[in-house]
């Protein structure tokens, strides 16, 4: 046979055998013992339900009514109840805010003192803010001084010509990635002592009488005023780094 | 189709156990057919079994008499057997069930089967159907129900119950086919 729809038909009213030794009829109806027992039987119930008697003497309806007052006060207690949870629990949230932005005032407080200048780098700061401006008075308040908080400040071209000692060319600025946080790149040390200036640089054999000796005497002037201002701003570097 | 008789489902309907066995004893065949059928396993057909008699006698008081009592019981172990089907894995054919099938055509289909060459043969044929589709080519095609049974015993509409079972057929052809036959 190899028909396909001859095997279908072959098929076709065809019942499988339930085997005497597992007939399932005693253990059916075993099983609906059981449930009439238990009286969860649809007959059972609906025979026990038509002869159920009212247990109270209240009319028909009364149990009804009854019975949707109190669904309707339930219904009510749970949204009161429901309404004052949430009002609870947004002032115990709001309470909860005010706690943390006065937190995150507190923190700010400690960035900013932790980005206090130390006494290094505020003498650092203030001699090169010297050097920048030499007119000003050396007894400058280093108080103003507090906005240099950062370890990888990098200078200015001009700054690093003002810091540049031994009349050494300027240094090219060094990138932040050279730097090691808490490094500046200003020179760690005070600048080294200079060499005295030669004070007399009018020639010898130049005389008063010359008419070269002015614009040498000039010369000489201008040197020993910057002299001067050199040694007030060494005079008060000292004092700032006295400990 | 088991016929069971008026007056015995009047009794059952009145709380009669020996009217109620009489039933399970004529009918158990057919739901346990339609059930292993369904599911191919025999343990779980028997299951079924069980499960559609306990049924039939908590609602045996919402039978309508106007309608075929077969008809309603083949509805509760349908529906019982489709939400088996559902919850448990697809059907998946065996390598050796394409042997039973040649050992049946071979014997011109007068092959006594057994329970377990049957869920062989289910297993192979069934194998790709939806669970509507399988259980629409049992009723029509296995089980021999008219179109007007299996609307009332499945809730389908003619329509769907025709092109469930044609889609059934077209699929099991392809697969008989692949086998070799013609």
């Amino acid at each position: 046979m190899n028909k396909i729809n001859d095997i279908l038909d072959s098929l076709q009213g065809r019942q499988p055998k339930i085997k005497d030794s597992w007939d399932l009829t005693e253990s059916i109806l075993k099983k609906v013992e059981e449930q009439q027992a238990a009286g969860l039987s649809n007959n059972i119930l609906a025979s026990r339900s038509s002869q159920e008697t009212p247990s109270s003497s209240f009319p028909a309806g009364t149990h009804k009514r009854k019975a949707s007052l109190w669904r309707w006060a339930a219904a009510a207690a749970i949204i009161i109840a429901a309404g004052l949870g949430a009002t609870i629990y947004q002032s115990q949230t709001s309470q909860q805010k005010g706690e943390s932005g006065s937190l995150t005032s507190e923190t700010n407080q400690s960035h900013l003192r932790d980005t206090t200048v130390s006494p290094r780098r505020q003498a650092d700061t203030s001699a090169r803010i010297a050097q920048d401006d030499l007119t000003q008075e050396p007894s400058r308040p280093v108080k103003s001084v507090r906005t240099t908080a950062c370890p990888t400040t990098t200078f200015s071209k001009k700054e690093m010509a003002a810091s540049e000692n031994n009349g050494q060319p300027a240094r090219k600025p060094r990138n932040n990635e050279d730097l090691k946080p808490g490094q500046s790149t200003m020179p760690a040390e005070p600048v080294a002592e200079e060499q005295p200036m030669a004070l007399s640089s009018v020639p010898q054999d130049v005389t008063e009488t010359d008419p070269r000796f002015d614009a040498y005497a000039h010369i000489e002037k201008e040197m020993r005023e910057i002299h001067s201002r050199g040694e007030k701003v060494e005079a008060l570097v000292a004092e700032i780094t006295k400990p | 189709m088991t016929q069971i008789d008026h007056t015995i489902i009047t009794r059952c309907q009145a709380g009669d156990r020996d009217a109620f066995r009489l039933v399970v004893e004529r009918c158990q065949a057919m739901v346990f057919s339609i059930a292993l059928k369904m599911l191919a396993d025999e343990d779980e057909a028997k299951d079924i079994v069980q499960e559609t008699f306990l049924r039939v006698w908590q609602h045996i008081g919402k039978y309508d008499p106007r309608r075929s009592f077969t008809t309603w019981l083949y509805a509760i172990a349908s529906r019982l057997c489709l939400d088996r089907l559902r919850s448990s894995t697809r059907i998946v054919a065996l390598p050796e069930d394409e042997a039973v099938m040649q050992r049946f055509a071979s014997a011109d289909g007068q092959l006594e089967l057994e329970n377990r060459e049957w869920a062989a043969i289910v297993r192979l044929l069934a194998e790709g159907l939806s669970p509507k589709q399988h259980l629409v080519f049992t009723l029509c095609q296995l089980e021999g129900l008219s179109s007007q049974e299996a609307e009332e015993a499945t809730g389908l509409t003619a329509k769907q119950i025709k092109s469930n079972l044609f889609a059934a057929r077209q699929t099991i052809r392809e697969r008989l086919r692949h086998m070799g036959y013609e």
